[in-house]
């Protein structure tokens, strides 16, 4: 028997004979009554037009099926929120006897509410391969291996590139300009694709048309439009960049990696997803972001969490996020980390080739870097207790277990 | 209106993000079914104030217990099984039973249609017949009511039921049957 249309087997002349419960467990009375449709209706006036002897089972099935469906006296939204100032007043006070829990932003109930209306205004499914977007076949094709230590790199188009000496360049777009160090250089009419190109042993601060405000780590490409378009906010991401997202209530902004896709409004948060490390993260310092792989299709996460991808192994760890965004401050903040992960970014950050026997790379330590530092004391640091021995042949750092 | 943040996650990512101690989602979960728990508790009481405060206390004890909670991938029966269960316990605790619901005139106007055949029943016998069912509610199991409102207000099928109850397909469908009678017989008996 079929749902919405006409009734499959039931004849109509059967529907004379029926009982108040028969109706009742009828597909097609049921859906007649609950989803109307032009034949249903039809249908049922012309079942009550022969005048039939169960004309009362068949209105008090419908009556029942209606009345039974919405109820008498619905929450009127004062009851709501009655009700809800209940909950969280109870839920204040027991917070003031919790050890320090996360790191939250304490809003009032309408607060919040308005904050779920307009902040989120999320229209696309952000993961189909069909949406392949300019930005990640630009990212794709215009790949560069640039040598360690060179210049970074503004791409504004195919025959116009920037060079910056500095070790750290700072970039800012507005409306028509775009501002560097170097002076000031116009916007192009149409929206372009521009690549920022960071060697390892330098970084950059960039700052987006759209107000967002974004660290780039050595070693790391940003590619982004020149002007953001009418309904999201797009960049990609090869490398580790810090990012304040500058709210925009009408477009929701997207950090493409090569397998990880973050989503995020007026947050800010980490990503260090380089294209040659399995190791991928995501920290949130604050607001919400949903993080999306080929493996997992949305992880929703709170301030102070990280979401971790090491070659598809997804692992939610709660974190004090300022240790993993301490790298823009130029600091280096790590708790038990294995010492192969520290002289992996160490090698990065200063763009010099530092190589860890496997034993050393096991040993775990905490530890807090000044990277203003030079590499020669960084080494003496790290080496000082003599769990680690570190030698140098010709460019190459070579660190070994003590002892 | 459909909030926006139903695109954004789907009842296991926000029932995680709670869990975890979101409170953004915590609040949206309360907004998302706080009139559907009601609509269901009052299957069971038509106290509304007691179905209220069930409601407050189970929203309270979820963010109190998290971290000893469960994952679910579907948050509205997980939030109905724990109303039920803190309801019935409520009526047993109170000894109350269920009250008459007394002003049907406000129900006159359940009754939407106006096919030949409604203008025949004349209004006193429309509210009368409402008064019934209200009443006869009262005459259902637990059990009953529950499977009751699965099928004609959540419209689940039989076979969805069944599941969700652990009830093997036949008795999920004798309880329906059973409940109609009653319901059916109780019109009867009053006509």
């Amino acid at each position: 028997m079929n749902k919405k249309g006409m009734p499959g087997n039931t004849q109509e002349s059967d529907y004379l004979n029926y009982s108040f419960e028969d109706f009742l467990q009828d597909d097609f009375f049921i859906s007649s009554v609950k989803e109307p449709s032009e034949e249903s209706e039809i249908f049922w006036t012309n079942f009550q037009d022969r005048g039939p002897d169960n004309i009362q089972e068949y209105v008090l099935a419908k009556q029942y099926l209606q009345s039974i469906a919405v109820p008498a006296d619905p929450l009127s939204d004062d009851e709501i929120s009655h009700m809800w100032n209940n909950i969280s007043s109870h839920r204040e006070e027991n917070k003031k006897h919790k050890r320090g829990k996360l790191l939250f932003i304490a809003i009032g109930v309408a607060a919040s509410i308005a904050v779920l209306v307009i902040s989120f205004p999320f229209l696309m499914d952000i993961f189909s391969h069909k949406d392949a977007s300019d930005i990640i076949a630009y990212a794709d094709k215009n790949k560069v291996e640039v040598p360690d230590n060179s210049e970074i790199q503004l791409v504004i188009s195919d025959n116009k590139t920037i060079l910056f000496e500095e070790k750290e360049a700072t970039i800012t777009y507005n409306q028509n300009e775009i501002k560097t160090e170097k002076g000031v250089l116009e916007k192009e009419e149409s929206v372009t694709i521009h690549q920022l190109i960071i060697p390892k042993g330098k970084r950059s601060v960039l700052t987006l048309s759209d107000g967002s405000k974004l660290w780039a780590n050595a070693g790391s490409r940003v590619i982004y439009p020149s002007e953001f378009g009418k309904d999201k906010r797009e960049i990609y991401v090869d490398g580790e960049i810090f990012v304040e997202v500058a709210k925009d209530a009408n477009k929701p902004f997207f950090v493409r990696t090569k397998d990880m896709s973050v989503q995020a409004l007026g947050t800010s948060f980490n990503v260090m997803a380089y294209e040659s490390d399995a190791l991928k993260r995501v920290v949130l310092v604050s607001g919400i972001v949903k993080v999306e792989t080929k493996e997992s299709k949305g992880t929703v996460l709170n301030p102070n969490t990280m979401f971790q991808s090491q070659g598809g192994d997804e692992k939610i760890i709660p974190v004090e996020a300022d240790k993993y965004i301490s790298w823009i401050k130029g600091l280096y903040l790590f708790r038990n980390e294995r010492l192969g992960v520290v002289f992996e970014r160490l090698s990065r950050y200063y763009g010099i080739k530092i190589e860890c026997s496997p034993e050393a790379s096991m040993i775990r330590c905490s530890g807090k870097l000044d990277l203003k530092d030079n590499i020669e004391e960084i080494m003496k640091g790290l080496s000082f207790d003599g769990k680690i021995i570190y030698s140098q042949d010709g460019n190459v750092y070579k660190i070994n277990k003590g002892q | 209106m459909r909030d926006p943040i139903d695109n954004f996650v789907d009842d296991s990512s926000l029932w995680k993000s709670f869990l975890a101690g979101n409170d953004v989602a915590f609040t949206h979960i309360y907004k998302k079914y706080v009139q559907t728990l009601f609509h269901y508790g009052m299957q069971f009481s038509s106290d509304r104030e007691l179905v209220k405060d069930c409601i407050q206390d189970i929203f309270i004890n979820l963010y109190d217990n998290k971290e000893k909670i469960g994952f679910t991938d579907n948050i509205k029966f997980y939030l109905f099984r724990i109303l039920k269960n803190h309801l019935i316990n409520a009526l047993k605790r109170n000894q109350t039973h269920i009250a008459f619901l007394d002003s049907q005139e406000k129900q006159a106007e359940a009754y939407t249609e106006d096919t030949a055949e409604t203008l025949l029943i004349d209004i006193e016998v429309d509210m009368y017949v409402k008064a019934t069912v209200d009443r006869v509610m009262s005459l259902l199991t637990i059990r009953q009511r529950e499977i009751i409102y699965y099928r004609f207000v959540e419209n689940m099928s039989i076979d969805e039921i069944s599941i969700l109850t652990e009830m093997n397909y036949q008795s999920v469908a004798n309880v329906i049957q059973r409940s109609l009678k009653k319901i059916r017989s109780f019109c009867k008996k009053t006509e």
